[in-house]
């Protein structure tokens, strides 16, 4: 166990080491590590996401795919609050000398937290949509990055989360009942709310 | 103790800028002219301007403030309740400037073509009520000599607006009548949404309406406004009636629906039609079927009223931050997951909406359209329609060489009013 920890301390030192090198690089790390930057802006792509499909197929697909990504959310959170009761990892500011470019939080570093809910997004969304997945991947990977480099995370703790999302994003699609009552009523009020409807000006 | 700067206020705002900015997007992408903030068309760059200024004016309200930069704001939950709230309220507020906007648009052409025809609203009908048919809507002396057209409107309150905007921009030395049938749907429904009663009142109006006129002129033009050529083609005898009786010498069919509605989705009605009129519209012929999700309304109250006790006290117990907005919104999803479990409401199948064609079966219209040799028909076909109509080129049959057909990707079935260009277009389609 001793050697991961040394590797990911010695991984943490490399990326950390590059803050306050360079203002123009600190300030942008500073705001893609801000705990609401990244996810709301995920967010609202994923607005974008969920009413752009092609066709009718598409527009289904992509409602399932924003309930799933909600329950990736809530099933990784339950996992991670499940880890954090057992594995107690101070942050990295707590044991060492680091460059520190953010506020101290006080919760456990093990795993990310952000890295998770992130990641939650990227894996959610993957199956249905590949090419606007990608946009989610670049997101949480320069987040995940950012949280290293301001000095509040380790890179295992981005392993662990990012693991985390994967395992509960793939739990969400094996166990198809966990969202199926959300996605088929969305579903079934766009697609049948005009049944019968003859509106005109 | 750590310290939180929580503003729940700022960053449902900046949700809902910023998920205003999303909307205004997807609805260009999607065009649902219906959903259009500043009404009318949908204009691509003007779209992406408000969104983009949208966007940059949320992340710079939000961001300007150091409070929200580095600092621990609210947590993970009430962050997704910030973003729901901020979605939903961005959702209601598209909703109300697009309906606003139209009918602001509306009044103001009313007010045009009141202007047009002399400052005062009259358009000189006269108006003959049909009981329990509809009404027939006169102008002119209806002479042999005369040039006479017979407009059949759809069956909704609305189209009343646009008879008197059609009354208004026709040339005024042309006869008119009009026929407004009564917007009724009856409860009990046939495969094809209308009743028996619908297709005989239907029937009796164009026969009182033809009765009326009395001597049909020859040069006589026939106008069929959107979805009333789909009633004409739900009601055979009106259609047969209309034909044998008019026979007219040109036949516009103006944005006629070619694919079924009842199987369409909202999104589909969003093209043309704004949230205020699918509201309108809704109440009057029958909406969601709520009896289908009547048992699992129940099964959701009874299984809220069990789990809200512990979903609320549970978060109390643990000190969680919000925990009066966590347990009730927590119980609220739970519940309704569980009643779903518990009572299905697609466990006994699909209606048998599926059995029903996509398209709309307009061969008969065509076949009807025999018994008038020397009419011409001219079909346009609307924005709401032309995605449609690309799909299947079979909806019109090719053997009919004097059947026109028109894409008119401008017009918009649910803003036929607004549409700057419709009395020059009705003009050149009618007579020219």
């Amino acid at each position: 166990m001793n050697w991961f920890l040394e590797l990911d301390y010695a991984l943490f030192k490399a990326i950390n080491g590059l803050a306050g090198l360079n203002a123009l690089l600190d300030a942008t790390m500073k705001g893609l590590c801000n705990d609401h930057f990244v996810p709301f802006t995920m967010g609202f792509l994923l607005v974008l996401f969920a009413l752009t499909g092609k066709d009718r197929r598409e527009d289904a697909d992509r409602i399932k795919g924003t309930v799933e990504v909600f329950m990736t959310i809530l099933v990784s959170s339950l996992l991670l609050h499940l880890v954090t009761s057992f594995i107690h990892r101070p942050r990295p500011f707590v044991e060492h000398e680091v460059r520190l470019l953010f506020y101290r939080p006080t919760d456990w570093s093990f795993p990310s937290n952000p890295a998770t809910a992130t990641f939650s997004f990227y894996f959610a969304v993957r199956t249905y949509q590949r090419g606007f997945s990608r946009l989610f991947l670049v997101l949480a990977a320069a987040m995940s990055i950012s949280r290293v480099f301001c000095g509040v995370h380790y890179p295992g703790d981005v392993l662990a989360g990012i693991a985390l999302a994967a395992l509960s994003a793939w739990a969400v699609r094996k166990l198809d009942f966990l969202g199926k009552p959300f996605y088929r009523i969305l579903d079934y009020l766009v697609d049948r709310a005009r049944s019968r409807t003859l509106a005109r000006e | 103790m750590e310290t939180f700067h929580e503003d729940v206020a700022g960053t449902v705002l900046f949700c809902f800028l910023a998920c205003l900015g999303s909307l205004v997007l997807a609805v260009q992408a999607k065009g649902w002219h219906g959903l259009c903030p500043y009404g009318g068309r949908l204009r691509v760059n003007l779209s992406r301007a408000l969104a983009a200024a949208l966007f940059i004016s949320a992340y710079a309200l939000y961001f300007s403030d150091p409070q929200h930069r580095n600092v621990r704001n609210i947590e993970g939950f009430m962050s997704l309740v910030s973003l729901v709230m901020g979605a939903l309220l961005a959702l209601v507020f598209l909703a109300l400037s697009a309906s606003i906007s139209e009918e602001v648009r509306r009044w103001l052409v009313r007010a045009r073509y009141s202007k047009l025809s002399g400052g005062t609203s009259q358009t000189g009908l006269s108006r003959l009520v049909v009981e329990g048919a509809g009404e027939i809507m006169l102008r002119g002396s209806w002479s042999v000599d005369a040039e006479g057209l017979l407009v059949i409107l759809e069956p909704v309150p609305a189209a009343r607006r646009l008879a008197h905007v059609l009354a208004s921009c026709l040339p005024s030395n042309k006869d008119l009548a009009m026929i407004l049938p009564l917007p009724r749907f009856p409860s009990k429904r046939n495969g094809d949404g209308i009743s028996d009663d619908f297709r005989e009142k239907f029937a009796t109006l164009i026969d009182a309406a033809i009765e009326r006129v009395g001597v049909v002129p020859p040069r006589s033009r026939l106008l069929i406004v959107g979805h009333a050529f789909r009633f004409l083609l739900m009601s055979p005898d009106a259609l047969r009636g209309l034909l044998e009786k008019w026979r007219p010498e040109r036949i516009v069919l103006l944005a006629p629906p070619l694919e079924n509605p009842s199987l369409g989705s909202l999104a589909d009605s969003l093209v043309s039609n704004t949230p205020k009129d699918l509201l309108q519209a809704f109440p009057g012929t029958g909406g969601l079927p709520i009896s289908r999700f009547r048992r699992l309304i129940r099964a959701w109250i009874i299984a809220f009223l069990l789990v809200f006790p512990p979903a609320l006290f549970l978060p109390w117990i643990f000190r969680a931050r919000w925990w009066f907005v966590s347990g009730p919104s927590g119980a609220a999803v739970v519940s309704f997951w569980l009643a779903y479990h518990v009572r299905d409401p697609f466990r006994e199948g699909e209606s048998k909406d599926s059995s029903m064609a996509r398209t709309i079966p307009t061969d008969s219209f065509f076949e009807h359209l025999r018994s008038v040799p020397s009419c011409r028909c001219i079909m346009v076909i609307a924005a709401d329609d032309l995605g449609g109509f690309h799909r299947s080129s079979n909806t019109v049959p090719n053997e009919l060489e004097n059947i026109e057909l028109v894409e008119e990707p401008r017009l918009l079935r649910g803003k036929m009013s607004t549409w700057p260009s419709l009395p020059a277009r009705l003009e050149r389609w009618l007579w020219g």
